[in-house]
This record gives C-alpha cells, sequence and structure tokens, in this order.
C-alpha cells in the first residue's frame, strides 16, 4: 500500500485517487487527510470509460520485460478476452505500438489506478511530491519496473470461479511467474504471440494443493537435482491418479460381472508399473499435448543421453524417454561431469514446460 | 511600505532586503508579476482545503510567513554593489516588472481569492487590505541564484518539477533569436514541421544530456548537488554560449543529413504502406525526436570529456565533411530497422533508443573509430553491434 507518514501507527494509506485532467496527473490521498496528497503523471492518452470497482489487477514477474510485450489476454475456455497482460513501463510510455489503442487504453487507465490504490508492498512516500508510476534515474518512480501487470475484467469471469492460482501453470508458459527470477532459462515458445490465451487447470486437479506449491514457490529453486526432483512430483501425481481411475475402473468392471478375479489380478499387474502407467498417462490421459513442447523434450533429452554417451537411438517415443532420463538423474546424477551441468538444466526447463503440458491437458477417462 | 532591516545571503552572494507592506501595496505589486511573468509557477489545484483555511484565518488578522522575492541582475539598473544602496533606492525597484516571486506563490494566489471574495464588502477588504505583511526581497539575482533559491525555498507542498526548473535556466532562449532555430513550448500549440523548429523541452533536454554526459540528463536531487556546476557554466556562458552553439550545431547536423538524404521521404517509397511502424517519416521526424537529440548531446559530452573533440566549431567543421558512406536508401532503413528493433525488445523504448542514438553519434564524431568516423552508414551499423554488446 502507499502511506504517507513514517510512524507506522499513524500512518495513512492513499485510499482515494481523483484524475486531474487538464494537467494529466492524478491526485493520491487518504479519504479522511484530503489536505496532503501526491500526485503521479500519466502520460498515456486518457480513456476513461471503465470504472476501477469492474476490474481486478494482479501482479506477475518475468524475465522478458520488453516493453511492447502489451496482450490481450484470451480465457481459453470462454474464447473470449478478460483482460489485458503487460509490463508496467507500458504504463509510462507512449513509444509501444499500443499506446494509441483505445481498447488497450481503457484497461491501462484503470489498471494505473489499481497499482496506485493496491501496491501489495508498503512503500513510503514524500506529501506534496510529483511521482511517475516507474521511471528512470531522473524521475521519482513509486514502482519498481519489473512488474507485469494482469489487469481482469470481474463482470466476464464471473462464471468461471476465477483464480489466479488456477492459471499460474499456463501463465508460465508465456513466461509471467509468480515470482521475480533473474536469467532463468526458460524455453521461448512464448516469443511472436499475438495474444495470451491462458488455460485453467482441469478441475479433477484444482483440490491439489502441491500444484500451487509448485507454481508459487517450489519451481524457482535453482539446484537442477532437486527442481527435477519436485517437478517429477507431478508425474507422480498424475500416474497416481492413473492407478486409482484404472483400479475404480476395473473394479466396476468386476462388480458388474465384465470381468472375473483372474483378469482383474493380472490387468493391475499389467499397468502397475510405472513406466506403464507413464505410457497411458502420455497415451491415453494426456494425449492432445502441444507438439512444439514434446518435440523440444525429446531433442534436450537426445542431447543429453548423446553427451552422457547413454544415447539409445532405438529408444524414441517420449514416455520411454522421460523414464530414461529418471533413471538416469535419480541413480546416476553423480556421474554428469560439471562442465555439462548445462546440458541437463536445458532438459529440466524443457520438462518444465511438458509438466505444464501434461496438467493442462490431462483428462480422466 | 518600509525596510526593516538588510542580510547579506553569503551562499548566493546577495543582498536580502525585509521590507514590511501592507497586503494592498503587496496585491497591487503581485498582480502584475503573476499575470505577466511566464515563468512564474502557475496556480496549484487540488490543495483547495489548506488555502480555504487560510482565507479565513486572513480575514482573521492571521500573519502570513514571509513572502521571497526576487529582483534578477538584469534588472539592477547596472547597480554594482546592492550593499552600499541607498533606501530610497531599493524601494524605487520595488516595481512588479522588476520582481519575480520565489516562495509564496500559492499564497499569493489565496490573497487574491480573499480580495476577490470581499469585493463587494468593502468594510472588510479594507480591513484586509490594511493588515500587514513581511516581504523579503533579494536583491540582484541571476538566473542561477534564483533557480538556487527555488529549490531550496522550495520545500513546502508544491515542488516544482524537473522541466520548470530547467525551463527556467534556458528561459531567455525562447524569445532570443538564434540563426535559423525557432524553440515552441508545449502551450505554443506549434506543430514542429520543417528544418530548424524544435521543441524546447527537447533541446533543453538535449543540452542537459551534454552537460551531464548522459542521455537521461539531470535529475531533482542532482541539479542541487551541481549548483557548483551550473554556477561554472554560468561563467563559462559568458565567453561562449554553449546553449547557442549546442542548438546550433544539431541544426546544421540535421540540414546535412537531410541533404546527404537527399530529402528522404518514407511516404514516397515505392513499397509505402502507410500502417508499418516508421520511428520518423523523413530525416528531420526522426532527428528531432527527444531520443536523438539526446543522444548527440550525451555523445559530445562524453567525446569532449575524454578530449577526443575540442569544442563545437571542430564538431560543425567535421559535419561538413559528413559522407553517406553506401546506399542512402539501404542505409536510411538500417536505422529504421535498428530503431524498430530496439522498440520491440527493449525494457524502457525510449531509453533504449537514446542510448543507441548516444552510441550512433560517437562513433560518427569518433576520429578513432576508422570505420564510422564522418560516415553515417558504418555510424548506424557500429552503433547496433555496440548497442547489442553492451545492453
Amino acid at each position: 500500500m502507499l502511506y504517507l507518514g513514517y510512524d507506522p501507527e499513524y500512518r495513512k494509506r492513499l485510499d482515494k485517487i481523483d484524475l486531474m485532467k487538464d494537467e494529466s496527473k492524478f491526485k493520491v490521498y487518504n479519504s479522511y487527510d484530503t489536505l496532503r496528497s501526491i500526485t503521479v503523471n500519466y502520460v498515456l492518452p486518457i480513456e476513461s470509460d471503465y470504472k476501477i470497482e469492474d476490474y481486478k489487477i494482479y501482479l506477475l514477474y518475468s524475465t522478458d520485460m520488453s516493453e511492447n510485450r502489451i496482450y490481450q489476454v484470451i480465457e481459453k475456455s470462454l474464447k473470449k478476452r478478460i483482460g489485458w497482460i503487460f509490463p508496467i513501463n507500458a504504463l509510462n510510455s507512449t513509444l509501444h505500438t499500443e499506446s494509441n489503442n483505445p481498447h488497450f487504453l481503457k484497461y491501462a487507465f484503470v489498471a494505473f489506478q489499481l497499482l496506485l490504490l493496491n501496491q501489495l508492498k508498503d512503500t513510503q512516500i514524500e506529501v506534496g511530491n510529483n511521482y511517475n508510476i516507474t521511471g528512470l534515474k531522473r524521475e521519482n518512480s513509486l514502482f519498481e519496473d519489473n512488474l507485469i501487470i494482469f489487469i481482469v475484467n470481474k463482470a466476464l469471469v464471473k462464471g468461471l470461479n476465477f483464480n489466479l492460482d488456477y492459471y499460474l501453470p499456463s501463465l508460465y508458459l508465456y513466461n509471467y511467474f509468480y515470482q521475480y527470477i533473474e536469467n532463468y532459462n526458460n524455453f521461448d515458445i512464448y516469443k511472436g504471440c499475438k495474444r495470451v490465451v491462458i488455460e485453467k487447470l482441469p478441475n479433477i486437479l484444482i483440490s491439489e494443493s502441491y500444484l500451487y506449491e509448485l507454481f508459487k514457490e517450489l519451481i524457482f529453486e535453482k539446484h537442477y537435482l532437486v527442481r527435477f526432483y519436485l517437478l517429477y512430483q507431478v508425474v507422480e501425481l498424475l500416474i497416481e491418479k492413473i492407478l486409482n481411475n484404472e483400479i475404480l475402473k476395473l473394479a466396476n468392471q468386476l462388480k458388474e460381472k465384465e470381468i472375473f478375479t483372474r483378469e482383474f489380478k493380472d490387468k493391475i499387474t499389467n499397468f502397475e508399473p510405472e513406466d506403464k502407467r507413464i505410457g497411458k498417462l502420455f497415451n491415453e490421459y494426456s494425449n492432445k499435448g502441444n507438439n512444439i513442447i514434446r518435440k523440444n523434450f525429446i531433442e534436450k533429452c537426445n542431447n543429453f543421453l548423446t553427451n552422457m554417451n547413454r544415447y539409445n537411438k532405438d529408444i524414441k517415443n517420449i514416455e520411454k524417454k522421460l523414464y530414461s532420463i529418471r533413471n538416469f538423474i535419480v541413480h546416476d546424477y553423480r556421474s554428469i561431469p560439471k562442465d555439462k551441468i548445462n546440458v541437463l538444466g536445458d532438459v529440466i526447463s524443457s520438462f518444465e514446460y511438458l509438466c505444464i503440458d501434461l496438467l493442462l491437458n490431462y483428462k480422466e477417462l | 511600505m518600509k525596510i526593516i532591516n538588510k542580510l547579506n545571503d553569503k551562499r548566493i552572494q546577495a543582498l536580502n532586503v525585509l521590507f514590511e507592506m501592507s497586503i494592498k501595496e503587496y496585491s497591487e505589486i503581485a498582480h502584475s508579476i503573476t499575470k505577466d511573468n511566464e515563468y512564474q509557477r502557475k496556480r496549484v489545484k487540488g490543495s483547495s482545503t489548506v488555502y480555504k483555511l487560510l482565507r479565513e484565518d486572513l480575514r482573521l488578522g492571521c500573519l502570513i510567513p514571509p513572502i521571497v522575492l526576487a529582483i534578477r541582475i538584469e534588472k539592477m539598473q547596472k547597480v554594482l554593489n546592492p550593499d552600499s544602496m541607498k533606501d530610497e533606492a531599493i524601494l524605487a525597484l520595488i516595481k512588479p516588472e522588476n520582481l519575480i516571486i520565489l516562495d509564496g506563490l500559492q499564497r499569493t494566489f489565496t490573497l487574491f481569492d480573499l480580495i476577490n471574495e470581499l469585493k463587494n464588502n468593502k468594510e472588510d477588504l479594507n480591513k484586509l487590505y490594511d493588515h500587514p505583511l513581511r516581504i523579503e526581497v533579494y536583491m540582484g539575482l541571476n538566473k542561477i541564484a534564483i533557480l538556487y533559491r527555488m529549490l531550496t525555498l522550495n520545500t513546502g507542498q508544491t515542488p516544482m518539477s524537473i522541466r520548470h526548473q530547467i525551463e527556467i535556466l534556458y528561459s531567455d532562449y525562447l524569445s532570443a533569436q538564434i540563426e535559423g532555430i525557432s524553440l515552441y513550448r508545449e502551450v505554443d500549440n506549434k506543430k514542429i514541421t520543417k528544418i530548424g523548429d524544435y521543441s524546447f523541452k527537447d533541446v533543453t533536454e538535449g543540452f542537459n544530456s551534454y552537460l551531464d554526459r548522459d542521455e537521461l540528463g539531470i535529475n531533482r536531487s542532482e541539479l542541487l548537488e551541481n549548483i557548483q556546476n551550473l554556477e561554472t557554466l554560468a561563467n563559462e556562458n559568458e565567453s561562449s554560449d554553449l546553449f547557442r552553439q549546442y542548438i546550433i550545431t544539431y541544426n546544421n547536423l540535421i540540414k546535412k543529413l537531410d541533404a546527404l538524404f537527399e530529402k528522404w521521404d518514407f511516404t514516397t517509397e515505392s513499397d509505402y504502406d502507410k500502417n508499418k511502424y516508421v520511428f520518423g517519416n523523413n530525416i528531420f521526424e526522426i532527428f528531432t525526436k527527444s531520443q536523438a537529440l539526446t543522444g548527440f548531446g550525451a555523445a559530445i559530452g562524453k567525446l569532449k570529456f575524454n578530449l577526443i573533440i575540442t569544442d563545437f566549431d571542430a564538431i560543425n567543421k567535421a559535419i561538413e565533411k559528413i559522407t553517406v558512406g553506401g546506399d542512402n536508401k539501404k542505409i536510411i532503413w538500417d536505422l529504421l530497422n535498428c530503431l524498430d528493433e530496439i522498440k520491440l525488445k527493449a525494457k524502457n523504448i525510449g531509453y533504449y533508443q537514446r542510448i543507441y542514438f548516444g552510441y550512433l553519434f560517437k562513433e560518427l564524431f569518433n576520429k578513432n573509430e576508422t570505420e564510422s568516423y564522418l560516415n553515417i552508414g558504418g555510424a548506424i551499423q557500429n552503433a547496433y553491434k555496440l548497442y547489442k554488446i553492451k545492453v
């Protein structure tokens, strides 16, 4: 929150905002203390059709903060725009490509105000000063320039029970993260996209709290071995669900006398091993994934296994590649030479995307 | 109106005279000051409650803190030593056309409001008019000292913007004739359409980049810290007017580039696509943007600091020798493509385009760079290589 005053006990949160249209500035102040205020410059053309109470903003991070990365956000199931996503610098510049787009400007106008009223970090400010929302050394700026603003029209997502957490895996694919990270070795499939299409986690996975922990915190772990284990839990989680689902299906068949005890036992033995269930995951439960992500994973695995002299040209399909990599990391991590560790880093980066792809496409049969 | 005492301000070396005058006397002087002085700050909106309270207090006869005025040095009628001035001579200088309000502008506006409110109530108005005020007047301040005092007095509710401070510094150039060059402020609402026309703000920013050897120029706190340098600059400026030289040199460069590129115009290109983004449609548009002006300022500042060039005369001579260094159209498109690439990828488009122009001009005027010295095509390419390495 933005506060006036230094004494924590008496400081006042700035909770009111007025546009000073003639001067292209906002006056921000406390509703019970109208005598003291700050002003904040607004450089974009003013499009004031929207009301702030109808919108909500979320703050995210990215390793690509290009000012021009301004996108409409489409919700996949709704097949329509629910808002915009852009770097905070886009609010303090007229040089980007959307600076004359009235659709963007309406959202920007609201986002600017919401940002001033709902800043998450406590910020001490000086009464009477004139600020910019972000800026370089010559300006008084209120925010760091490493924030991504995601603004959502509340009415458009009303029926969705919208919760940002459900969309964190999907946003990750576009290089939008819950935490600030530097120099992350990401696979840049998001580059060149025209819009950001976000997708909710499948309903069957929504109650899995580990996934939120993963995308809010654990995925930012830097040690490759630890990161692999943390990510591999996604595969473990999904194949456990597959096992349960398959057993339930068989139990039903048994109950309906479609199969008998011996067949029941044989079938369980048949899919119970981990590699078999991984196969089912790729080929049945999450078989409509993104080809680019899957091909990239295979390529990175081949590269790694070749570097480790473990490449087997007969192993071609993705589930076997994953299993080989998993076995190598679990049993032979110690044998990776220091100068080859980055090759493993590439595998793990592409594995992140693969995990997200598996999650978003997972459905029970 | 009477003089109460005289003290010396040793920091800015000026005589400060304390007057006592009635609100009527002050309002007569102040009215013209606020009306005629375009560089006096404007009225601040949005603090109405405070000023309403002040109006009520004034009606009750409250004493307000002294208002601080200054007489600009050029209005001192060549008085060499203000300390020895007689009271009559000082009083004779207290005229609206000689004065500027350093501190107390908003209080002055509040007084006007109250006078206006009471215009139909003669009795109360006269009571107010008779009320005394303390007024301090600095005798004979130069522009730097005015700015310094404005900044240091201005610690209250409505600080002055950086732009305002800078504009005060260079305000004389707005009305001055500089050969073939006109400077316009935003309020002039004049569309900049031809070589020789510039936005005053962009030119002052560019000049600050020259002084600071930095594409971003000077910020508020640095301005205070650098007041010493500015004073030195003011002294230097007396013999050689750097601001004038800076803009004349830049204008010569644009004229030269326009001639070299044969008045290239995007809208006459054979594959002209109206929807394509280009940084500027012609040489004039490209090089009158603040990114180019600040890049030039910073580059020349750095080259001068590193003793690679001596002065603006040397640059003017060098400008005459600039060559294109290849196919005209290809080179101009190289430049536009570089700027477009920066736009697509930069975290802060304006800043990084300034940095790029800084590299470009540094390459162009650095005689140690054999590939790009006075070769605009080479400079455009080398600058982008440098940009990619360093940014």
